[in-house]
């Protein structure tokens, strides 16, 4: 039969006519066989997007189901009484399916295998990598010599089927330049390569694996690969993009690898480290991952409406990154070839609705993290002391509120400067409300007559509440932010005495700002910032307890902060009860809370003495404080539907442990589960992909029906589990393995047949020959010229960057290169600072995406701009230098020796004759033009010899072989 | 001689390896499990790897053969330049009707503003009787060469995304700018220039950056070339201190060879790609200074644009838009900051910021349209001016209040004026109308999708069947939602 494989690139097709891949079966398999004829001809219009006439071939019921017609789709058994087989077969054009229109009619053998499937029961099946892995033994192969280990012999029966035959064995400086680029992003030194060669011990080549594996250059370049995926930037993108502290996180990922932190936990510590129990402050920055998605705090913008985009991206990164899948889809309509329905994404989208972060430009929620690691231990309980305390003494708070008697009035008085104030009854309480339009910094003066006959008061209660609360707490309104709240008390003649305030007590234990900070008057302090989802409330505490004698009132001035939220939206309460009670509990010294507020500023005091930087964090909203979370209708969150009552994760998957809490963690736990089908398979094939240049399923990017399937499914399923199994999720012991094949290790060149047969060399024929990455280019260069700073983590740097690129729209935000020789200048390219609207020129040349969103596969490109940069740019030209300086200073010998020593640098190998004599006569005729006119040479070096060796260093630095791995 | 032969014949593997892997492939493929048809699929794009910038023909005779896409950022007030609004000025500082705030969300407007009227004269110009305000005296001596489209419609009403909505067709990061698709589609004349190169004014980027001339998910070779008024015009364009072009040939020589033995020892294609890339980067590093350079432009020329060489400003940018066009550039990208008149100080304010920024396009752009015109090039140019969104009826009244300090409007997304010039639209001609404060459609509303489905029109492609796979789905321009040609403004 002809089997249609849908594809994402023209990779698939140069390799098709070899892949007529049919393992003969006896029963036809639901998923390999009939899904791609769903997909080929019907899903367009009967899928997950449009289900015409009320008919979907994506899911089980619907395609046994009747349809609007009422006539049976699919009768399994019974291929004659199916409407299906009845259109697919018909000559009437007003019957036939595919419509004529829309495609052409299925073809003999497809109409065959689609009876034959009925005929035999119709079993439906899950899309193969919905399905949990299962290992396969290795299978028999021909040739026994050539394997290393079981991978080999996956692709050695493939290569055998098809007639290909692997390569002879790389050489081993070839080999070594290979397995350093790929496993440290680093070239090996000559005396590396020395050692390797004068070796001949039968492990020589794992001692050398166990090296780089080892070496703390590892995480960097693993850590180089996650930033893609975790759409990692030191800006926050969007409308201004201004810098944002998240490095931490960075570091975290480098040492993760170095450490090997198990995949697993790798998984659970990014997604939910916040909620594992005891949390350290290591597992908190792993949170940083989620708070990657982008900012937007250009004026005039919605922050729920970026809250909402940023939480959709966490969705869509989750899928992305864990599970290989696309959900970006689904955000308006179910999936339109996997049965993943509209529903599932909101139901996922509850997982992350929690999170408090709310796209305000201070980041909220963050932690402090001390800039040496060695204090993150005392760091950490030192946080976690000032949340205990805090939830302590607003717990004890929240607890006397409860107990308190609120006495509410029935009448107020109101006025407002920059707002106009109605007073209304609301369950028979009095309410202040603004009517049309409000400024910032309006001034509102409430006069309330004492209720309840109360001859003195303890404490009162402000009221903020949202306007329509019934759609606030899926949709918020702008909050209120009080810049100073003042008490009096109006005698009955008029005379007004100030109330001193002690403290004001938030409904919440950890506000973004000190509510205290209201007492004196500040823009930022007691409030709702910036948005307002539920009835809110602060406790005004005077300093001792309030006479109020007869015929007095209250007055309460709630004076609004004067900036308004993105300089746009000015935050003033527009709806408000107040209350007061003469609980004596509130203003009679309490030690317990004395001693606690000791305790915590003390802890403040100890956190603030330890040199830190922040970095934004997971944390989600106390359960009184929750958001609700609906559907979005065609995926508009102004247009909300249905409540999602509890999240979860899709149904056609493995479901979550059912006793565990719903949340975060357990949705985390859930992904990194060896019973999650994609988990591994993704994560296996990503690592593949960055080792062979191709993964086993083409598509990383998609794992589902409308992705390319595996060219080795069983080997990605064995390595899957193995992955999860023997191998502890360790991703060094799984690089370890695929470094240690045969296949690995063979040489490179790609024989004309081969070229023809496996362009893409997706069976392994011959050994990788991959282009450098961005980052390995510049890496690279700095190691050959000798200039590279090898130093552990930090803030990121400014290397030389040409001028005229940074003009960024945050005039703030400053590049600042350091001077030739300081270090910081010649630090690996993962310590570059990345701004997303203006990226590294080379990293962007060199097809580094600008890390906005998840990306998920660098497409290489081959362009002039690439040739341009490594010959002209001012940090490759200073690379050039420097490899000019080791062959004129480093080599012993004539000008031959030396330039032997600077293309063994470059190129790891060592140069043939001939090409010696073309480098040299290059050098010669430089040499004497730069010798017969000196000035030519300003800017350049002070000596012909030295001119020369720049320019043959430029070349070198340019050699194919020299960016290549 | 044998090395030449040698050359040849790995070209010709390379491309026989890149015929073999186009026509039947993945384009055929790709469409039958999409169940498409190839009569109505998704077009068969292949490029020679060799050369992925080499011109291709379209499906059908185009009119256009390359864009200058004039991008206003900020988003000019069309109610004080194009959009004559009478009943506006009766409305001028009274209430905004209630039925115009209600279901609107707005970037700054508070509560109830108030309306503004036109802060400028208008009048009838030329033989199509086009009104255009006082502040576009030049311009408005060419109403009769551009076609007025008053009904422009976008999604969004921040800039950022507006302007990722404008050119790439999505509001997210991530997706081909027009240029990028078109490029892609139809290669690129001059096989010394990038296909598609972007001109910035106005001393600040737009907001979204260079996304909004990236190539998303297609192959980077098709992203847009900025060209920087400070240092090289096109980045790296210029050798380093000692290295003149005798050098650099000379080192180019060497290194073209010891690749071409890199290449007979690994039989690597990418390996001809890569001498095939550095030749071309050694020839533009030629033509982009001498095609960016304007000094040697004649005195008449530098006085009908008011340019002056060395400057960052719009008109030596649009003198070199007329360069790049005729030295064979697919599409040439400008942005001029500085449109966003909200009134919330004197440079974006309409009685003082956006009074320059009229002045500073007003005689460029004159320019631009007399000097195509008069090369013959405007029959087979298309010209597009307009900004991200347009501007509300109302005065803004940011942090609630009245007003701001000074006069300024708010974003609107529901109606703003684009034109257009040149190749396959209609001259003197103005299409749809807004209502009578000039802040929603009253007919014919053109969306942006419309607009990019008959930019490819023009371009000679079906918007339908200019489609790349990416992440499950046919991406194209103009998305997902149907989007229509404006057969009304095609000549």
């Amino acid at each position: 039969m002809t089997r249609l494989l849908p594809s994402h690139g023209p990779a698939l097709a140069a390799i098709l006519p070899c892949l007529a891949i049919v393992p003969a079966r006896g029963a036809i398999d639901f998923a390999h066989e009939i899904r791609p004829i769903f997909n080929a001809h019907c899903t367009a219009c009967h899928g997950g997007v449009k289900e015409a006439g009320d008919v979907s071939f994506i899911y089980h019921d619907k395609a046994l189901g009747k349809g609007e017609s009422g006539k049976p789709i699919i009768v399994p058994g019974d291929p004659d009484a199916s409407e299906v087989m009845l259109r697919v077969t018909s000559a009437d054009p007003d019957e036939v399916m595919p419509k004529p229109e829309h495609g052409p009619p299925l073809a003999k053998k497809e109409i065959d295998t689609l009876r034959q499937w009925i005929k035999e029961g119709a079993v439906w099946g899950e899309h193969w990598s919905f399905v949990e892995p299962k290992a396969s033994p290795a299978p028999a192969v021909k040739d026994a010599t050539w394997p290393h280990n079981d991978i080999d012999r996956f692709l050695l029966a493939r290569m055998e089927r098809e007639g290909l035959h692997p390569s002879k064995p790389a050489d081993k400086a070839a080999l070594l330049r290979r397995v350093s680029l790929d496993l440290t992003g680093l070239p090996p030194s000559l005396e590396e390569l020395d050692a390797f060669l004068k070796d001949n011990s039968a492990d020589a080549y794992d001692k050398q694996v166990n090296r780089l594996l080892a070496s703390p250059r590892f995480g960097e370049r693993w850590a180089s690969v996650w930033m893609d995926l975790a759409r990692y930037a030191d800006s926050e993108g969007l409308g201004i993009d201004s810098r944002r502290d998240v490095w931490k996180y960075r570091d975290w990922v480098i040492s993760a690898f170095n450490r090997d932190l198990p995949y697993d936990q790798f998984t659970v510590e990014q997604l939910a480290g916040d909620l594992i129990p005891n949390a350290t402050i290591d597992q908190r920055i792993a949170t940083t991952f989620s708070r990657l998605s982008q900012a937007n705090n250009e004026g005039g913008t919605d922050d729920e409406e970026f809250r909402v985009i940023a939480t959709m991206d966490r969705v869509n990164t989750t899928w992305e990154v864990f599970q290989g899948t696309t959900m970006g889809c689904v955000q308006c309509h179910s999936h339109p070839y996997d049965p993943i329905q509209h529903k599932d994404y909101y139901r996922f989208l509850a997982f992350y609705n929690q999170s408090v972060d709310a796209d305000v430009p201070e980041n909220h929620p963050v932690i402090k993290v001390p800039l040496d690691p060695a204090k993150y231990a005392e760091a950490g309980a030192l946080e976690e002391k000032i949340s205990s305390l805090e939830e302590q003494i607003f717990q004890t708070r929240k607890s006397l509120d409860s107990r308190t008697r609120w006495l509410t009035p029935r009448e107020m008085k109101g006025s407002s400067e920059k707002a106009v104030l109605e007073i209304v009854k609301q369950d028979g309480l009095a309410e202040f409300r603004t009517v049309g339009n409000v400024a910032a910094g309006a001034v509102h003066t409430l006069d309330i007559p004492i209720p309840g006959g109360l001859t003195h008061f303890n404490a009162l209660k402000v009221e903020v509440r949202p306007v329509d609360e019934a759609k606030a707490i899926h949709t918020p309104e702008w909050g209120a932010m009080i810049r100073k709240f003042e008490l009096q008390v109006i005698a009955a003649d008029g005379t007004a005495t100030p109330v001193p305030l002690a403290e004001i007590v938030a409904d919440e234990a950890h506000p973004i700002f000190d509510p205290n900070l209201s007492i004196k008057g500040s823009n930022e302090g007691w409030g709702q910032y910036t948005k307002i989802f539920k009835p809110r409330h602060a406790v005004l505490v005077p300093a001792a307890q309030v006479d109020l004698p007869p015929g007095s009132t209250l007055r309460v001035v709630l004076a609004h902060s004067t900036s308004s939220a993105g300089g746009a939206y000015p935050l003033i309460a527009k709806r408000g009860r107040i209350a007061i009670s003469d609980d004596t509990a509130w203003t009679t010294p309490d030690n317990a809370v004395d001693r606690l507020k000791a305790d915590l500023s003390a802890a403040r005091k100890a956190l603030k003495a330890i040199p830190s930087t922040t970095t934004p964090v997971m944390e989600d909203l106390p359960p009184e404080l929750a958001r609700e979370t609906r559907r979005f209708i065609r995926g508009n969150w102004i247009d909300k539907g249905e409540v999602i009552d509890k999240p979860g994760t899709p149904a056609v998957f493995p479901p979550m442990d059912p006793k565990a809490k719903p949340d975060r963690l357990a949705m985390a736990r859930w992904i990194a589960s060896q019973k999650n089908p994609l988990t591994a398979r993704v994560a296996v094939n990503r690592f593949w992909l960055e080792l062979f240049g191709v993964g086993i399923v083409p598509t990383p990017e998609d794992f589902g029906s409308a992705g390319e399937r595996p060219t080795h499914p069983e080997l990605l399923d064995t390595l899957a589990v193995r992955f999860e199994t023997d191998m502890k999720w360790s991703v060094k012991s799984l690089l370890h393995e695929l470094v240690s094949t045969a296949a690995y290790q063979q040489d490179s060149a790609i024989p004309t047949t081969l070229a023809e047969r496996d362009a893409d060399n997706r069976l392994l024929a011959r050994g990788p020959r991959q282009r450098l990455t961005g980052e390995m280019a510049r890496d690279n260069s700095l190691a050959v010229a000798g200039l590279i700073q090898q130093r552990d983590g930090g803030a990121p740097v400014n290397p030389p960057i040409p001028d005229g690129v940074w003009r960024p729209f945050d005039s703030g935000d400053k590049w600042m290169t350091p001077e030739p020789g300081s270090p910081d200048r010649y630090r690996r390219a993962v310590y570059t600072y990345w701004k997303r609207s203006i990226p590294y020129p080379t990293f962007a040349t060199f097809d580094a995406p600008s890390r906005e969103l998840c990306s998920k596969r660098r497409i290489l490109s081959n362009t002039p701009l690439q040739a341009l940069a490594v010959l002209n740019d001012p940090a490759f030209n200073e690379c050039a230098k420097g490899l000019a300086r080791r062959m004129k200073y480093e080599a012993q010998g004539d000008v031959k020796e030396r330039l032997a020593l600077g293309y063994r640098l470059a190129t790891s190998r060592p140069a043939t004759p001939d090409r010696i004599e073309d480098l040299n006569a290059l050098y010669t005729k430089l040499e004497k033009s730069y010798a017969a006119d000196p000035a030519s040479m300003q800017g350049m070096a002070g000596t012909p010899d030295g001119a020369a060796y720049t320019v043959v260093a430029s070349v070198l630095l340019n050699l194919d072989e020299a960016l290549i791995r | 001689m044998f090395q030449q032969l040698q050359t040849e014949k790995l070209q010709h593997i390379t491309r026989r390896r890149f015929l073999r892997d186009c026509p039947a492939g993945i384009g055929a493929l790709w469409m039958a499990t999409q169940g498409l048809s190839s009569g109505a699929g998704r077009l068969k794009i292949s490029h020679d790897p060799s050369a992925p910038l080499a011109p291709l023909l379209p499906s059908f005779a185009p009119k256009a053969k390359r864009v200058i896409y004039l991008h206003m950022d900020g988003a000019p007030s069309q109610l004080e330049l194009f959009d004559y609004k009478p009943q506006l000025v009766r409305y001028n500082g009274k209430e905004c009707p209630k039925e115009y705030l209600e279901g609107q969300r707005f970037a700054f407007i508070q509560g109830v503003p108030k309306m503004l009227g036109p802060q400028f004269e208008f009048k009838q110009h030329g033989q199509s009787g086009a009104w255009v305000s006082d502040r576009l005296p030049e311009f408005s001596k060419h109403v009769d060469k551009v076609c007025f489209i008053k009904t422009m419609q976008t999604d969004q009403f921040n800039h950022g995304p507006a302007q990722l909505l404008l050119h790439t067709g999505n509001q997210n990061l991530g997706y081909p700018a027009m240029g990028s698709w078109l490029t892609w589609g139809l290669g690129t004349d001059n096989q010394n220039l990038p296909g598609f190169m972007v001109l910035i004014s106005g001393g600040r980027f737009p907001r979204a950056g260079a996304s909004l001339w990236g190539s998303g998910f297609l192959p980077s070779v098709y992203q847009g070339v900025q060209c920087r008024s400070m240092g090289d015009p096109i980045l790296n364009t210029a050798n380093p201190p000692g290295v003149s072009r005798d050098i650099r040939r000379a080192a180019l020589d060497t290194l073209s060879k010891l690749n071409t033995k890199a290449h007979e020892d690994f039989g690597d294609p990418e390996t001809i790609t890569r001498i095939a890339q550095y030749e071309m980067a050694y020839r533009m590093q030629v033509s982009v200074p001498d095609v960016m350079s304007i000094k040697d432009e004649p005195a008449h020329i530098h006085e009908m644009y008011g340019t002056q060489p060395g400057k960052d400003s719009f008109a030596n940018n649009c003198l070199l838009a007329r360069r790049l066009a005729e030295s064979g550039v697919r599409f040439i990208q400008l942005f001029d900051w500085g449109w966003d008149s909200h009134g919330s100080n004197a440079g974006e304010s309409l009685t003082d910021g956006f009074v320059k920024k009229c002045k500073d396009i007003d005689k460029a752009i004159a320019a631009l349209l007399t000097d195509l015109d008069q090369r013959g090039m405007l029959e087979d140019t298309l010209v597009v001016w307009g900004g991200e969104f347009g501007r509300t009826p109302m005065q803004e009244n940011r942090g609630g209040g009245d007003g701001n300090k000074f006069t300024g409007r708010d974003h609107n997304p529901n109606a703003f004026t684009i034109w257009m010039a040149g190749a396959g639209v209609k001259p003197g001609f103005t299409y749809g109308e807004t209502d009578e404060m000039g802040y929603h459609v009253a007919r014919d509303p053109v969306h942006l999708r419309d607009l990019h489905a008959t930019m490819l029109n023009l371009f000679g492609f079906d918007h339908q069947r200019l489609s790349y796979p990416f992440q499950g789905l046919e991406q194209k321009l103009t998305g997902v939602k149907p989007a229509k040609v404006v057969k009304g403004i095609l000549a």
